[in-house]
C-alpha cells in the first residue's frame, strides 16, 4: 500500500473524529434536551416510550437495555414543537435503574411512571426509587412529572391519592435512610428530602414536581406531551 | 412441539413472535429478569413452570432470539433453530432493525415456517439414523424457502409500480412501504443463499464454527459494501442512500448478477485487503469468539486472583462474552477496554441488590402490626455470627429500636456466656439502650428456644429478636436439618448468612448447600432461603474482595453489610461501586 495514502487517511480520520468530539461537546453544554423516563419494572415506560414515537401501541417485554431516540413530540404525526428532542427509558429493573444517573447532567425533565392499579401494593418500592431519585445530588431542579399510568384499569388510584400514598411512605423513608450505617468509606453526598420539622410534601421539594393522570393504552397521554412542551419552554 | 418463538430488542420491545399455544403469564418476562439481567447468561436454558426455555443474542443489532416448549419435551433442533432464524432474521432485516426512526413491520411467518419445518423434517430423519447431511433435504428446502419467498412477495414487486401510490392509503402507515422493501430483500438474500450459505447452514453436521464462518463470509458477499451506510456518532446506522434502494427495486435481475460480481472481485482483487483495513481503521470490524477468548481468559484470571470462585469467573466470563460476540467495535476501541467495560455493568448488576435493603423501614412495618422482627444468623463456624450480631445489635439500639437476642448456639461451650458478655458491654455503652438476652443453657432445642424468645419478646414490648445459632458445616446433616428446623418452626422475617470474605471456592459450596438444606429439610411447600448476606472480616482482606461477588451471584441476594473489624462500630453498608473497582483494579 502506498505510503501517502495511509497517512492521507489516518489525517483524515483524526480530523472528523475531532471536528465530532468537539461538535458534541458544545452540544451537550449548550442545551439540556433529553427527558428520562424513570419507573418501576412493568409501569409502562417502553409502552409510553413507543406511543410517544411511533403513536402506535407495541407488544413490549421486560427491558434490559435503555431505549432512547432523538424524534418530534408529535400529534399523529403533525409536530407539535420545533426541534427533536432526546428520550431515554431506563428499565425499571432494580439492577440496571443505577443508569439513570448517567443521565441526569443532560436532563431537562424527569417522566416517572407509575402503574396507578398496583400502587397501592407497590407504594414502598416506588417511595424508595422516587426517594433514589430527589435525593441524589444533582436532581434537585429537574422538573418532575409523575405519571399515572394505567388509568384505563377498574383498580387504577386517583393521582391524588397515590400523592398522598407516597408521601406517607417517603416520610417513612426519610427516617430509616438516614439513620442507617455509614457505607464503606467516604460520605454519600444525599439531599434530605423536604424540611426536618414536617410530614413530608412533594410541595417541599426543590423541584417542581406535578401529578396527572394517563393511559398509554387508551391513549391518552396528551397530559405528558403537554407537559413537555412546557418544560421545553420553561413555561 | 413449540410453545412460541420470539424476537425481541434488548429494550423489551417485541419484533417478530409467534405462538402455538396458549402462553400462561408470560415466561419472557421471567427469563429476562432471572436470567438475563443476572448475568446468568452463560447458562444455556432456563426452565419455568412448565416452560424449557432456550435463547440466543444477535449483539450487532441488540436483539433476543427467544423459544420456549414443554420440559418434557426432548427437542434436539432447537439450537440449529435459533441460529438458523437469527441468521435469517438478521440479514433479511438488519436495516429495518437499525433504522429506528420508523415502526417496521417484520413479515417473517413463512420464512419461519418453512426453517421450523426443514429442521423438523431432518430432525425425524435423523432418529431413524440417516447421515446429517443430506443433499435432498437441502434441495426440498430450497424449493420450498423458493416458494415461500413467491407466496411472500414475489407478486408485490412485480406490480410495484402501480401498487407505490395505493400502498400509503389502507392503514395510513408505514408497514405497506416496509412490506415492499423486505421484499427486495428477500430476493437478494435468498439468491444467494441458494447456492451455498443455504447448503452450509443445513449442513449440521456439528460444528457452530462452521455456521459463523459462513455467516461472516455471506455478510461479505451480501452486504454491499458500496452501498454500506454510515455509523453515527451517536450509534445509530444511517442508511447510506434511499435512491439505491429502489435502483435495486427495478433492476432486480440486474443486481443478482451484480452481487456475484462482487464476491468475485473480493476474493480475487487486492482492492480488499485495503478495504479490510479500512474496516479496521473506522470501526466496522464485528467482535468475534476468537478475539475475545484470550482477553476473556485473561479476565477470569484476575478475577480468580481477586479470589472470586474459580465457577462463577467462568459462568461470568461466558456470560461476558455471550453479550460482546457480534457487537460492532469502536474506532479507536481495542477489545480489552470493551471487554472490560462490559465486565463493570456485569459485576456491577450483581451487586446490586434487587431487593430493598432498608432494614430500618422494614422494622418500622413490623411495629406496626405490633410484632417483633425476627432476624436468624446462620454460617458455618467462627465466621463471626456473634460478633456481628452484636454489632447489628448497637447500631439496632441506636435508632431506639428495644432488642432482644436469642442465645439458639446450644452447641458450642462459651457461646451463651460470650452473647452474656456483648449484652453487658452494649447495655453499658447507651444510657437508653434497652436489650437483654433470651437463653436456656446448652444442649435443648434451639428451635424451642427461638420460639420461647419471640413469644417472650411479643409479651414484652420487644421491636426485634436477634437469634444467634451455632455454627455448622454445610456437610453435616444432622446439624442442618435442625436448622432448617429452627426457620421453619419460627419463620423468622430476615434469614442472614454470614460469610468470611476470606473465603474463596467454598463460598459457592457453602451457600448453595445451606440454601439446599432450608429447602430439602423444610418440609413446606415454599420454602425459605438465604434473604441476604453479611461478609466479614473485611478489614483482612485488601481488595482480594471476590468473595463478595461469588456470594451475590450464588444466592442472588444482596450483601446487606460488611464487617470491618471487631468493635461495634465496625459494620458498614457495601458500597457496590467500590467493590466493583476493587474487582477491577490491576
Ligand atoms: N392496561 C394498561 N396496560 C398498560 C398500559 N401501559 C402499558 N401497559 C402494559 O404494561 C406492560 C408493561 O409495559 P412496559 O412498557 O413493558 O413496562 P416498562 O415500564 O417498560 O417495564 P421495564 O422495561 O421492565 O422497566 C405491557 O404489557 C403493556 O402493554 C396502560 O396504560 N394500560
Ligand atoms: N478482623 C475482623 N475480625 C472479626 C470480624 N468479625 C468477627 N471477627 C472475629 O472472628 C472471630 C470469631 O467470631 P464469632 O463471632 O465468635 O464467630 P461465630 O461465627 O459466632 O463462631 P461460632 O459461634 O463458633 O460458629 C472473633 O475473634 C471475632 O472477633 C471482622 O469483621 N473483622
Ligand atoms: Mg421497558
Ligand atoms: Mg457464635
Amino acid at each position: 500500500m502506498d505510503i501517502s495514502t495511509f497517512t492521507w487517511t489516518i489525517f483524515a480520520i483524526l480530523a472528523i473524529a475531532i471536528a465530532v468530539a468537539v461538535l458534541n461537546f458544545l452540544g451537550n453544554r449548550t442545551k439540556k434536551d433529553t427527558f428520562l423516563l424513570l419507573g418501576l419494572s412493568d409501569s409502562g415506560k417502553t409502552s409510553l416510550f413507543l406511543k410517544l414515537r411511533y403513536g402506535s401501541l407495541v407488544q413490549t417485554h421486560t427491558s434490559m437495555k435503555e431505549n432512547e431516540g432523538h424524534f418530534i413530540i408529535n400529534d399523529n404525526g403533525i409536530p407539535l414543537v420545533k426541534n427533536p428532542i432526546h428520550i431515554v427509558d431506563v428499565p425499571g429493573h432494580e439492577k440496571l435503574r443505577f443508569k439513570f444517573s448517567d443521565f441526569i447532567p443532560i436532563t431537562r425533565g424527569i417522566i416517572f411512571v407509575i402503574d396507578s392499579s398496583t400502587c397501592a401494593k407497590n407504594s414502598r418500592q416506588i417511595a424508595e426509587y422516587l426517594y433514589d431519585i430527589f435525593a441524589h445530588k444533582n436532581v434537585k431542579n429537574i422538573p418532575t412529572l409523575i405519571a399515572c399510568n394505567m388509568s384505563d384499569m377498574i383498580t387504577a388510584l386517583p393521582p391524588e391519592r397515590i400523592r398522598t400514598i407516597l408521601e406517607n411512605e417517603i416520610n417513612h423513608l426519610r427516617k430509616t435512610r438516614t439513620s442507617g450505617l455509614d457505607h464503606q468509606d467516604s460520605v454519600d453526598e444525599v439531599e434530605y428530602l423536604g424540611y426536618e420539622s414536617e410530614n413530608f410534601k412533594f410541595e417541599h421539594l426543590e423541584n417542581e414536581v406535578v401529578f396527572e393522570k394517563c393511559s398509554v393504552k387508551d391513549g391518552e397521554i396528551n397530559v405528558i406531551k403537554e407537559w413537555i412542551i412546557d418544560t421545553l419552554q420553561g413555561k | 412441539m413449540l410453545d412460541f418463538f420470539t424476537i425481541l430488542t434488548k429494550g423489551g420491545i417485541v419484533l417478530w413472535s409467534k405462538t402455538f399455544a396458549r402462553i400462561t403469564n408470560s415466561p419472557i418476562d421471567a427469563l429476562i429478569k432471572e436470567v438475563l439481567i443476572e448475568e446468568r447468561g452463560g447458562a444455556n436454558n432456563y426452565v419455568k413452570d412448565s416452560y424449557n426455555i432456550k435463547w440466543t443474542f444477535a449483539n450487532e443489532l441488540d436483539l433476543v432470539f427467544v423459544v420456549a416448549y414443554q420440559k418434557i419435551l426432548q427437542l434436539a433442533y432447537i439450537e440449529e433453530l435459533l441460529a438458523t432464524i437469527k441468521k435469517f432474521f438478521c440479514e433479511k432485516f438488519a436495516e429495518f432493525i437499525r433504522d429506528t426512526t420508523k415502526l417496521h413491520k417484520y413479515t417473517f411467518d413463512d420464512d419461519f415456517d418453512s426453517i421450523l419445518r426443514t429442521l423438523e423434517e431432518k430432525d425425524s430423519k435423523n432418529d431413524i439414523l440417516k447421515p446429517p447431511t443430506n443433499p435432498t433435504i437441502s434441495e426440498e428446502v430450497i424449493a420450498r424457502n423458493i416458494e415461500a419467498v413467491h407466496r411472500n412477495g414475489g407478486g408485490k414487486s412485480k406490480s410495484r409500480g402501480n401498487r407505490s401510490k395505493k400502498s400509503a392509503a389502507p392503514n395510513g402507515d408505514f408497514s405497506e412501504y416496509v412490506d415492499k422493501k423486505s421484499t427486495k430483500k428477500v430476493m437478494r438474500v435468498w439468491d444467494d443463499k441458494l447456492t451455498k450459505e443455504e447448503m452450509n447452514s443445513l449442513d449440521y453436521s456439528g460444528q457452530n464454527e462452521n455456521i459463523d464462518m459462513s455467516s461472516t463470509a455471506i455478510r461479505q458477499n451480501l452486504v454491499d459494501e458500496n452501498n454500506l451506510g454510515h455509523r453515527s456518532q451517536d450509534g445509530h446506522y444511517e442508511v447510506a442512500d434511499l435512491k439505491q434502494d429502489e435502483d435495486d427495486e427495478s433492476y432486480d435481475d440486474d443486481e443478482y448478477d451484480a452481487t456475484s460480481e462482487n464476491v468475485q472481485d473480493d476474493n480475487t482483487t487486492k482492492g480488499s485487503s485495503l478495504f479490510s483495513f479500512f474496516k479496521n481503521i473506522t470501526g466496522q470490524r464485528e467482535i468475534n469468539e476468537e478475539d475475545l477468548t484470550l482477553v476473556l481468559a485473561n479476565m477470569k484470571e484476575h478475577l480468580i486472583k481477586k479470589n472470586v470462585a474459580a465457577d462463577i469467573a467462568t459462568h461470568l466470563c461466558d456470560s461476558v462474552s455471550r453479550t460482546l460476540v457480534g457487537q460492532k467495535i469502536g474506532s479507536f476501541k481495542s477489545i480489552r477496554s470493551i471487554v472490560k467495560q462490559s465486565m463493570e455493568s456485569a459485576l456491577r448488576r450483581i451487586l446490586t441488590p434487587k431487593t430493598s435493603v432498608d432494614l430500618l423501614r422494614d422494622i418500622l412495618q413490623a411495629q406496626s402490626e405490633s410484632r417483633p422482627y425476627t432476624i436468624c444468623f446462620i454460617g458455618v463456624n467462627g465466621v463471626g455470627k456473634s460478633t456481628n450480631l452484636s454489632k447489628t445489635c448497637f447500631w439496632l439500639l441506636q435508632n431506639g429500636f428495644k432488642v432482644l437476642i436469642a442465645g439458639c448456639d446450644t452447641f458450642r461451650s462459651g457461646a451463651v456466656e460470650q452473647l452474656k458478655v456483648h449484652v453487658r458491654n452494649l447495655n453499658a455503652l447507651g444510657q437508653n439502650s434497652v436489650v437483654e438476652l433470651y437463653e436456656r443453657g446448652y444442649g435443648k432445642d434451639a428451635a424451642g428456644i427461638a420460639k420461647d424468645a419471640i413469644n417472650f419478646a411479643k409479651a414484652n414490648g420487644f421491636d426485634v429478636v436477634l437469634i444467634d445459632t451455632a455454627g455448622r458445616m454445610q456437610d453435616n446433616e444432622p446439624l442442618m436439618r435442625a436448622l432448617a428446623k429452627l426457620v421453619t418452626v419460627n419463620n423468622p422475617d430476615k434469614i442472614i448468612f454470614v460469610g468470611e470474605a476470606l473465603v474463596g471456592n467454598e463460598a459457592v459450596d457453602q451457600l448453595t448447600k445451606f440454601n439446599q438444606a432450608l429447602k430439602d429439610f423444610s418440609g413446606l411447600q415454599n420454602p425459605r432461603h438465604i434473604d441476604g448476606i453479611i461478609l466479614t472480616k473485611f478489614d483482612t482482606i485488601d481488595d482480594k474482595v471476590g468473595a463478595a461477588l461469588s456470594m451475590a451471584y450464588t444466592t442472588g441476594q444482596p450483601i446487606l453489610f460488611v464487617g470491618t473489624g471487631q468493635t461495634y462500630t465496625d459494620l458498614k453498608n457495601m458500597k457496590v461501586g467500590h467493590i466493583v473497582q476493587a474487582l477491577l483494579k490491576e
